[in-house]
C-alpha cells in the first residue's frame, strides 16, 4: 500500500537569545497507509502538537520532510483539516457559518444541503443558528469536526480534540468520531495524551520519547471497532503503550511485592499515609479485618478543612466500620436535605433526602461535621480498632522497588511495606511524585469561609439543611452549614482568578458577596464570626492512575472536586472502602492483585469522574439543573447521584442521560 | 424593581447636589450665577426659540462628519498595520508620537490651514478620534487567536475571504472599543473647538452667552447638555456591543 503522509527525518529547533536552541523533535519518521487511523501518544510536553503543527505544514522543520501522496507539504492545505485543541470556530459566525465556512465555491444549495448532512452527523441539527457561545465544549468540538469533514478532505489531523471536555463527553465524543470515520473514512493522525484513548481507536499508535521527542515505539491494534477497553487485547496494547512510555504497569504476579522475597522483611503489610478521613475509615476497615497495618499521621490538629457536610452513601461506609453509633450520638447535626436558591433567593429548591434502600441504608439522613472533631473521632476510631498510628510523621518520599515498598519519613527510621495507600490529602504525595496529578483548568475554584453565630438558618423545617445559595455571578456560590445549635459555617466559593483580586482581602471580598444575593444578606445580618476567614484554593484534580504496582491512592489523594456537593469526605470514605476490599483481595491472592488494583483504579476514577461531571453540569446552567430537579423523570436518578451513588457503570451512564436531558432542557430554552 | 434600587442612590445624589447648589446661590445672594431654576427656564427660552436644537445639531453634525472620516481612514489602515509588520514598525512610531499631543495643541494650525469655518472643527475632531481607532483596530488584529487564522488558512480561503470574514469580525470587538474612545474624546473636543470663531454648537453657546451679558444661565445649561448628550452618544456605543456577531468578546462563555 502506498503512503499517504511520510515523515522523514524531521526536526525541529526553537532558537533562543543568547542560549542553545531548544530542540523540540528529533529526526521524527514515520508513514500512514491511507485510510489508516494512527494516534501519537507521549509525555506532556514532549512535541506532540509540534509535530503535528509541522506535518500540518503550520511549521517549518529545521531540518527533514513531511510529503503527503509523494509532494513536499509546503504549507496547510484544504484536502487536510486541522482541528485544533481548544476549538478553532470562529465564535463571530453560527453554527451552520462556520459548518460552511470552506464551503465558499460550493453553490448555495450545495452548501446549504452539506451544512444540513455534516451537523446531523455530528448531532446537532437544530442548532444552526446557535452561536459557539452558547454551546458547551463538547457541542463546540462536534461544530469543528463537522466543519472539517464539510470541506471533504482526505486526512483530518487532530491535536487532542478531546482534552478540554469532560470524561464522559469524552468518551461519547470517542465513539462518534468511530462512527464517523466509518461513514467517511478517511485518513486520521489524532495527537492525544490519553492512552485508553489511543488503544481504542487507533490501528497504530506511536509513543514518543520525552523532548526532544523521537518515535520511541509503535503498537500496532489489528483489533474490530468499537474496542472493549477491558478485553485482554486491549489491555495487552495498553501494556505495551505504558512500556513504551517507560512506565512499568503492573501486571500478574508481580503486583505486589512478595511477603518473603525482600532481602528484609517488610516491617507491615500495609502502610497507610494519612490520619484525614480517608485514612482513618481505610485503617479501620484494616483493623476489623486484621490486616497488619500501620498509619503514619502527620498530626496537625485541629485541621480546617472545606467538606464539613457529608453526602447519604457514606451511612453505609460508617455503619460497616462500626463509626455510625458514635455520629448518631447527638455530636452532629444531622442533615435531612439540601435547599437551593437562586436568583437573589426568589427561587428555592428543596431536597430532601431519602433512604438507599438498595445500599442497605435505612435512614434518611446523613450529617454535618465539625471537621477538626470529626477527623479526630475517625482516627481514635481506627486506633481502636486495632490501627497501630504513628504519629507525627511526616512522610518524605516512597520509593517503589521491585521487591519493596520503602517509605521514607523525616527524622524516623524507613519503613519497609508491601503495599501503600497514600491517604495524604491535597498533598498528593505519589500524585506529586509520580507526576500523575493533572489540575482540572475548569474548575479553578477558591473558597473563602469561617464560622459564625447569629446566623438566621431560614424556615425551621429546612434550617438543618445544607442551603446552597447561587449568585448571579457564573461559578459563584455560598454554603450555610450549621455545625452545632449556635454556630453555622458560611463560605463562598468563586473562580479563583475573577473574585479575588491583588488589591482585594478575604473580608472585603466576603462582605461583597454576602451583599450581592439579598436571601444571604438577611440571614448574615447579625452573624458575628468566630474566628478570621480562611481562604482556600480549590483548585480540582485528579490523579491519572489511582493504583499501581505496591500502591494505591485514596480520598484526596488521588482527586479533589469542587465542594459544592459535599463529595470530598464521600470520595474519601467511598475509596477508602474500595482500597481497603482491594488491598485484602491482593494479599489473600497476590497472582491476581493487578487486578484486583486495576479494578480499583476505574472504580474510584469512575466515582471522582461523575462527581466532577455532575458538578460541571452544575456549573454550566444552574437554573437548568435545578430544573432537572424539578423534573419528575429526571429527578429520581439525579438525587440518586447526589446522594453519593456514583460509582457503577450504571450511574455513569444515568449521568450521561442526564446531561442529555439537561441539554434538551437547554435546547427548548433557546427556541 | 432592580433596576430602580441601582439608579435610585444616584438620583438621589443628583438631587442632592442641585439642592447644596441652590442653598448656596441662595446663602451667598449672588446676583450673576443662577440657581438651577434659572438654568431651566433658560434653556427652555433658549429651546422655544429654536436656537437650541439649532446649536446642539451643528456640534453633532461636527462630531458625525469629523467622527465618519476617522473612522474610514482609521479602520483600513489600522487592519493593514495588524497584518503587515513592515506597516506597523514603519508607522507605529509616528503614531506613537502623535497621539499623546492634545487636539487642542492643533487649534492654531487647524487655524491656519482651514480657517475659522467648519472645516476646523471637523479637522480637530479627526485628528482626536482618528489615533484611538488606529491603535484599538491594530491591538485587535495582533490579538487573533493564532489557532482562528491557522483555521482559515486550512481551509484555503482567498486573501478577501480571509479580511472579511476573520480578521475584520476578529477584531471587531476592539474597533468597537477604539470607536467608543474616539466618539467621547471627539465630543470632548468639538466642544473646545467651537468655542473659537464660529457661531454655533454648544461650545459657541457657552463662549456667547458669557461674552453677550453674562448669561451664566445659558453656560450652564450647555454644560449640561454636553454631559447628557455625551452619555447619550457612550450609550449608544455601548448597544453596540451587544451585538451578536461581537458579544463573543465581551460575554462569558456558558
Amino acid at each position: 500500500m502506498t503512503s499517504a503522509i511520510e515523515v522523514d527525518g524531521v526536526s525541529v529547533e526553537f532558537a533562543r537569545s543568547g542560549a542553545e536552541p531548544i530542540r523540540v523533535l528529533d529526526r521524527v519518521g514515520f508513514t500512514v497507509a491511507p485510510g489508516e487511523w494512527v494516534c501519537i501518544v507521549g509525555p506532556s510536553g514532549c512535541g506532540k502538537s509540534t509535530l503535528l503543527s509541522v506535518i500540518g505544514g503550520f511549521l517549518r522543520p529545521s531540518s527533514g520532510e513531511v510529503r503527503v501522496q509523494g509532494e513536499p507539504v509546503r504549507g496547510p492545505d484544504p484536502r487536510r483539516i486541522f482541528v485544533f485543541q481548544e476549538s478553532g470556530i470562529f465564535p463571530w459566525l453560527s453554527v451552520a457559518e462556520n459548518v460552511g465556512f470552506g464551503l465558499s465555491r460550493a453553490s448555495r444549495d450545495e452548501r446549504a444541503r452539506l451544512v444540513t448532512h455534516y451537523l446531523e452527523l455530528v448531532g446537532l441539527t437544530g442548532f444552526e443558528r446557535a452561536y459557539p457561545r452558547q454551546l458547551s465544549g463538547g457541542m463546540r468540538q462536534r461544530v469543528e469536526i463537522a466543519r472539517a469533514l464539510a470541506a471533504s478532505p482526505d486526512v483530518l489531523y487532530l491535536d487532542e480534540p478531546f482534552a478540554a471536555l469532560d470524561y464522559l463527553t469524552r468518551l461519547k465524543m470517542r465513539s462518534d468520531l468511530l462512527r464517523i470515520w466509518r461513514a467517511e473514512r478517511k485518513t486520521i493522525l489524532l495527537v492525544t495524551h490519553d492512552i485508553d484513548e489511543a488503544v481504542q481507536l487507533a490501528d497504530r499508535v506511536l509513543v514518543l520519547s520525552p523532548r526532544p521527542a523521537r518515535v520511541r515505539e509503535t503498537v500496532a491494534i489489528e483489533l474490530a471497532r468499537p474496542r472493549d477497553l477491558s478485553q485482554p487485547e486491549c489491555l495487552a496494547a495498553r501494556h505495551a503503550v505504558f512500556a513504551g512510555m517507560g512506565i512499568a504497569e503492573a501486571t500478574g504476579a508481580e503486583a505486589i511485592p512478595a511477603r518473603g522475597s525482600a532481602a528484609l522483611a517488610p516491617d507491615s503489610d500495609v502502610v497507610v499515609v494519612g490520619g484525614g478521613p480517608a485514612g482513618s475509615i481505610l485503617a479501620s476497615y484494616l483493623g476489623g479485618a486484621g490486616v497488619d497495618h500501620v498509619l503514619l499521621d502527620r498530626a496537625v490538629h485541629p485541621r480546617r478543612h472545606v467538606g464539613e457536610s457529608l453526602v447519604c452513601s457514606t451511612t453505609r461506609v460508617f455503619d460497616e466500620i462500626g463509626f455510625l453509633d458514635r455520629l448518631e450520638r447527638g455530636e452532629f447535626v444531622r442533615k435531612q436535605g439540601a435547599v437551593f436558591t437562586l436568583d437573589q433567593g426568589r427561587r428555592e429548591l428543596a431536597l430532601p433526602f431519602r433512604a438507599m434502600p438498595d445500599l442497605g441504608i435505612a435512614q434518611d439522613h446523613t450529617y454535618h461535621v465539625d471537621r477538626g472533631r470529626f477527623d479526630e473521632l475517625l482516627l481514635a476510631h481506627a486506633a481502636a480498632r486495632g490501627s497501630r498510628i504513628q504519629q507525627a510523621s511526616e512522610v518524605s518520599e516512597i520509593e517503589l522497588g521491585a521487591d519493596s515498598v520503602r517509605v521514607a519519613i523525616t527524622g524516623r527510621p524507613t519503613l519497609r511495606t508491601r503495599i501503600v495507600a497514600d491517604a495524604s490529602g491535597r498533598a498528593t504525595l505519589l500524585g506529586r511524585q509520580l507526576r500523575t496529578r493533572r489540575n482540572d483548568p475548569r474548575l479553578n475554584q477558591i473558597a473563602v469561609h469561617g464560622w459564625f453565630r447569629g446566623v438566621d438558618r431560614g424556615p425551621a423545617e429546612t434550617a438543618d439543611w445544607i442551603h446552597i445559595h447561587v449568585f448571579s455571578t457564573p461559578r459563584a456560590w455560598a454554603w450555610q452549614i450549621p455545625i452545632n445549635a449556635e454556630v453555622t459555617s458560611v463560605g463562598i466559593v468563586c473562580e479563583g482568578q475573577s473574585g479575588l483580586g491583588a488589591d482585594d482581602n478575604a473580608e472585603r471580598f466576603f462582605a461583597r458577596s454576602i451583599v450581592s444575593h439579598s436571601l444571604l444578606a438577611a440571614r448574615m445580618a447579625k452573624a458575628e464570626g468566630l474566628h478570621g476567614l480562611s481562604v482556600e484554593g480549590s483548585q480540582s484534580y485528579f490523579s491519572e492512575r489511582l493504583a499501581g504496582r505496591g500502591w494505591l491512592a485514596l480520598g484526596d489523594a488521588a482527586q479533589f472536586v469542587d465542594p459544592v456537593f459535599s463529595s470530598g469526605v464521600s470520595v474519601a470514605a467511598e475509596s477508602a472502602r474500595f482500597a481497603a476490599h482491594a488491598i485484602r483481595a491482593a494479599l489473600s491472592d497476590p497472582t491476581h492483585a493487578a487486578e484486583h488494583f486495576a479494578e480499583y483504579d476505574e472504580t474510584v476514577r469512575r466515582g471522582g469522574t461523575v462527581w466532577r461531571d455532575l458538578i460541571l453540569l452544575f456549573y454550566r446552567k444552574p437554573p437548568v439543573f435545578l430544573g432537572l430537579l424539578e423534573h419528575p423523570s429526571a429527578r429520581p436518578a439525579l438525587q440518586s447521584l447526589l446522594q453519593g451513588r456514583v460509582f457503577r457503570a450504571a450511574d455513569a451512564e444515568a449521568l450521561a442521560e442526564l446531561e442529555l436531558h439537561a441539554l434538551e432542557l437547554e435546547r427548548a430554552s433557546l427556541g | 424593581m432592580g433596576r430602580w434600587k441601582q439608579v435610585l442612590p444616584s438620583l438621589i445624589a443628583l438631587a442632592a447636589l442641585v439642592a447644596l447648589w441652590w442653598a448656596l446661590v441662595a446663602l451667598t445672594g449672588s446676583a450673576i450665577f443662577p440657581t438651577p431654576w434659572q438654568v431651566l427656564t433658560g434653556a427652555a427660552e433658549l429651546a422655544a426659540s429654536g436656537m437650541l436644537a439649532q446649536h446642539i445639531f451643528a456640534s453633532l453634525l461636527r462630531v458625525a462628519i469629523g467622527f465618519s472620516l476617522a473612522l474610514l481612514f482609521a479602520v483600513p489602515l489600522g487592519l493593514w498595520m495588524g497584518r503587515v509588520s513592515a506597516a506597523y514598525t514603519t508607522l507605529n512610531p509616528i503614531f506613537q508620537i502623535l497621539r499623546p499631543i492634545s487636539p487642542i495643541a492643533w487649534i492654531p494650525i487647524a487655524i491656519l490651514w482651514f480657517g475659522v469655518g467648519n472645516a476646523s472643527p471637523i479637522y480637530l475632531i479627526f485628528i482626536s478620534s482618528v489615533f484611538p481607532m488606529i491603535v484599538q483596530t491594530t491591538a485587535g488584529v495582533h490579538t487573533i487567536e493564532e489557532r482562528y487564522l491557522r483555521a482559515a488558512e486550512n481551509f484555503g480561503v482567498s486573501r478577501w475571504a480571509l479580511l472579511r470574514q476573520v480578521v475584520f469580525p476578529a477584531a471587531l470587538p476592539q474597533i468597537l472599543v477604539g470607536m467608543r474612545i474616539g466618539l467621547g474624546v471627539a465630543w470632548l473636543v468639538v466642544v473646545a473647538a467651537e468655542m473659537i470663531a464660529l457661531h454655533s454648537g454648544l461650545g459657541y453657546l457657552i463662549i456667547d452667552s458669557r461674552n453677550a451679558g453674562n448669561r451664566y444661565d445659558l453656560v450652564i445649561a450647555g454644560m449640561i447638555l454636553i454631559g447628557l448628550i455625551g452619555l447619550l452618544l457612550d450609550g449608544a456605543m455601548r448597544r453596540l456591543e451587544r451585538m451578536e456577531s461581537v458579544r463573543w468578546r465581551f460575554v462569558e462563555h456558558g
